[in-house]
């Protein structure tokens, strides 16, 4: 064995699990391998994207607020019921997102991961890219390496950390994570369109670097299940839709034209006007939730971000990014922690699961672990937002006539189409799932 | 209530897309099909999902391409019939994002 | 045997995306990468080495920082030495000043190498200049274009056999003897991929950097405008035409026409004797064809 491929921590993937590990364990004087599959990272990322609680990452580094290529904070939330001809949004800003540490920042993903990644390299880790790694290597029971797709390909460390997204190839072979099922896998296809900073200030009344976080369910994505999603960066828009897979096959419906009804909807269509399309990109998304997380450890192996399913995909909030960097920094404690007892068992590294529950990335996904299926449900996704475009059509309706009272307006509306007990069943899972 | 009628959706063809996608194709194809799995398959998930459109039935057959995959990894997780043998391509080859 | 390799760090084709409505490339969407022509360069270079079973491979680039990633590219693949050149200036050089720059560091060593290999062309300005600029400034022989190559030994002497790609679909087939400069054509070969080791090795090694005009041999007209930019738009494919033929002909006549697309066969003719004769034919010929 060369000394060369010897390393004290592998880390798979670039992305922002990865490259947050490899920062700290790098800083720390371990030798660290971060190894890409992209010719640079981020060539092979896709999200929305915002980045939520990009604090995380400005603790380790005091120079984020003026290095890091983020385009927008975003000071104003919008969702939005979609009916066929009609919209409902609930629309919220506050000055109080615009102070640093942001709330959550738009981020473009091969601007992003590249630069992070190279914050990794800065503090030593040697960053590989162009290199596909295919599986683990063992010795017994134990991980003691990987198989990289290139001649004479094996990597040693004690300790490897899968942060190698969705697919997540590595999690499986290691027997950590089972085969998906097209139920609670989404796919999310986007585009990025030019408008112009000056037509974005305008055309969504934001001001400076203040950027704006748009959801869309209902009519969105027709009858398939999913939502669609509209962000601002400096000078373009990322807008896309992300429907479940077993859905999409069942309604036999392509997810780009599923796109083009949703740039088409007369909501949406003004917002989008006269933009220039520079790219298309799709992801897979693991948005099971709590269900589809992983064993996330076993003796030389960690997994973080999306690999472990580590997405918050939960109606309202639609998290990814600052739960891969949480597991990447939780994965990274916790081999420095094996590395200083030169321990690499699973009783040590179960460390990593005990941080992740203390932190917000198993705790929320716990106490919101009903969401993903609520958020599934039939009317909720098709009837709903409908009837609530209907209910709110009948209440801003003149017609030169009496008019009822508001309850009575709404109520008659809603129970054109649902019953009374199936409308109080669907708000106790409401409730259940969002909000006791 | 009265439905207005929609505007009939314009849809782009998806090769105009992925024009606007760098790809740099391998020889080597890393999508594999099982062909003869997809006889009599009547549901198709592949053709629908696939958001490259590179899965298409032409007179009862299975044809796809694997050139230009966005690497999702949708088609493996729809087939039913597990006919779809899919890895990543080789590294620094395939899709690359640059502007999402 | 030496080889030395000229590298450049150009945008990767299927990456430039040219407006065409205004006309601009969008360089924010550019990836760069060691041009395609200059890797199957590299490659044949290192095949040549291997093939000789000894001998160097020294690769060279003149470029900023950033294209010192097409030096560890050469460094995993197999070059044995690299260097890179720049200086700020040289951002706005154009191929002579570059060929020049390039000459003069080839000039530098005791003795120029036996082989110089080079891209024909780059996919960005695809010039196809910095290669025989280079030969000429070196007082070499050159073949550009080069579509096959084979070595072999003649009575201890290396023999290279060497295809050439000429317009329309012409080939010229040539036997040449070092020192000679070479420009391969992106088609001649299948650049390998790097095993791990070298790959990593690659990623770590220190990259030697020179500044051109510290270079005694470096003569360059700075002030001469080498090359003028009149428009930049996305290639159009010229409009197919049809034939319609001629309904005067008879049917028979008519099918002809459209399946041969009107076009008749091209017509040689050779002409023999003197080099005064030939002149004069020569001249003629022009003259009836209204060129001259």
């Amino acid at each position: 064995m060369h000394a060369q491929q010897q390393f004290d921590v592998i880390v798979v993937g670039a992305g922002p699990a990865g490259s947050s590990a490899a920062l700290v364990l790098a800083r720390a004087g371990l030798r660290v391998a971060l190894i890409e599959r992209g010719e640079y990272p981020g060539a092979k990322n896709v999200s929305g994207a915002v980045f939520y609680a990009p604090g995380l990452l400005a603790e380790l580094l005091p120079t984020f607020w003026d290095e890091a290529p983020f385009e927008r904070y975003i000071t104003r939330r919008v969702l939005t019921f979609l009916g066929k001809e009609s919209a409902f949004s609930l629309d919220f800003r506050t000055r109080h997102f615009a102070i640093p540490p942001y709330n959550g920042v738009t981020v473009l993903r091969p601007k992003f991961d590249r630069w992070l990644a190279s914050k990794a390299a800065e503090a030593g880790a040697l960053l590989i890219t162009s290199t596909v790694v295919d599986d683990l290597l063992y010795e017994g029971e134990r991980v003691i390496g990987v198989q990289c797709r290139r001649d004479d390909g094996a990597l040693y460390a004690p300790v490897v950390i899968a942060a190698d997204g969705a697919n997540s190839f590595l999690a499986k072979k290691a027997g950590l994570q089972r085969e998906f099922s097209a139920e609670e896998m989404s796919l999310g296809v986007k585009e990025v369109l030019r408008l112009g900073a000056r037509t974005i200030e305008e055309r969504f009344n934001l001001t400076g670097d203040e950027g704006m976080a748009s959801e869309y369910v209902g009519e969105a994505t027709g009858s398939v299940k999913g939502g669609a999603f509209l962000y601002t960066n400096r000078d373009t828009l990322s807008l896309g839709i992300i429907v479940q897979i077993a859905s999409l096959a069942q309604q036999r419906v392509r997810p780009y034209e599923l796109l083009d009804r949703f740039k088409q909807h007369p909501a949406v269509a003004p917002l989008v006007r006269d933009g220039v399309t520079l790219e298309y990109s799709a992801h897979m998304i693991p948005e099971g939730g709590w269900q589809l997380v992983p064993r996330l450890v076993r003796a030389g192996l960690l997994v973080a971000g999306d690999a472990a399913a580590l997405v918050f995909a939960a109606g309202i909030f639609l998290e990814g990014m600052n739960f891969a960097v949480a597991s990447g920094l939780a994965a990274a404690e916790t081999v420095l922690e094996a590395h200083r007892h030169g321990d690499f068992s699973t009783t040590t590294l179960t460390g990593y699961q005990k941080r992740l529950e203390q932190s917000f990335v198993l705790q929320d996904l716990q106490r919101f672990r009903l969401t993903p299926a609520f958020v599934n449900n039939e009317r909720l996704q098709n009837l709903y937002p409908e009837l609530l475009c209907q209910a709110a059509e009948q209440v801003f309706r003149s017609e030169g006539r009496p008019r009822k009272k508001l309850g009575s307006t709404i109520l008659t509306a809603l129970r054109s189409k649902v019953s009374l007990w199936t409308l109080l069943r669907d708000g106790w899972q409401a409730g259940r799932a969002l909000f006791f | 209530m009265q439905q207005i009628a929609s505007e009939p959706v314009v849809t782009q063809p998806i090769e105009e897309r992925l024009e606007l996608v760098r790809f740099k194709v391998d020889k080597r194809p890393h999508i594999r099909v099982n062909t003869e799995a997809c006889r009599g398959c009547d549901l198709t998930p592949c053709v629908y999902v696939c958001p490259a459109g590179l899965f298409e039935i032409l007179g009862g057959e299975m044809h796809f391409s694997y050139e230009h995959c966005l690497e999702c990894g949708t088609c493996y997780v729809a087939c039913e019939r597990k006919a779809i043998e899919w890895d990543y391509p080789r590294g620094g080859w395939g899709v690359s994002f640059r502007a999402s | 045997m030496r080889i030395a390799v000229c590298l450049k760090q150009a945008p990767d084709c299927s990456s430039v995306y040219v407006d065409p409505v205004s006309g601009e490339v969008d360089t924010e969407r550019f990836v760069q990468t060691l041009n395609a022509a200059d890797a199957c360069a590299l490659e044949a270079a290192l095949r040549l080495k291997e093939q000789s079973g000894t001998g160097s491979v020294f690769a060279l680039t003149l470029g900023p920082g950033e294209s010192e990633e097409v030096l560890r590219v050469a460094l995993a693949m197999g070059a044995d030495t690299i260097e890179r050149l720049w200086h700020p200036s040289a951002a706005d050089w154009g191929p002579l000043t570059i060929a020049a720059a390039l000459a003069a560091r080839l000039r530098a060593d005791p003795s120029l190498p036996d082989l110089i290999f080079c891209g024909e062309q780059s996919s960005d300005w695809a010039s196809g200049t910095v290669g025989p600029a280079l030969a000429a400034y070196l007082g070499l022989p050159q073949i550009t274009g080069v579509i096959g190559l084979e070595a072999q030994q003649d009575s201890g002497q290396l023999l290279l056999r060497v295809t050439r790609r000429l317009e329309r679909g012409y080939r010229e087939r040539l036997l040449a003897r070092p020192p000679l400069l070479l420009t391969v054509h992106e088609t001649l070969n299948e650049p390998r991929y790097p095993s791990l080791p070298a790959h990593l090795a690659a990623l770590q090694a220190m990259i030697t950097v020179r500044d051109p005009l510290s270079l005694p041999q470096f003569a360059a007209d700075f002030e001469a405008e080498e090359t003028t930019i009149v428009e930049v738009r996305t290639p159009r494919p010229r409009p197919h035409r049809l034939l319609i033929p001629d309904s005067q002909l008879s049917p028979f006549e008519r099918i002809g026409a459209i399946i041969t697309g009107g076009t008749s066969r091209r017509q040689a003719r050779l002409v023999e004797g003197s080099p005064e004769e030939l002149a004069h034919e020569l001249v003629r010929f022009l003259k009836e064809r209204g060129f001259v």
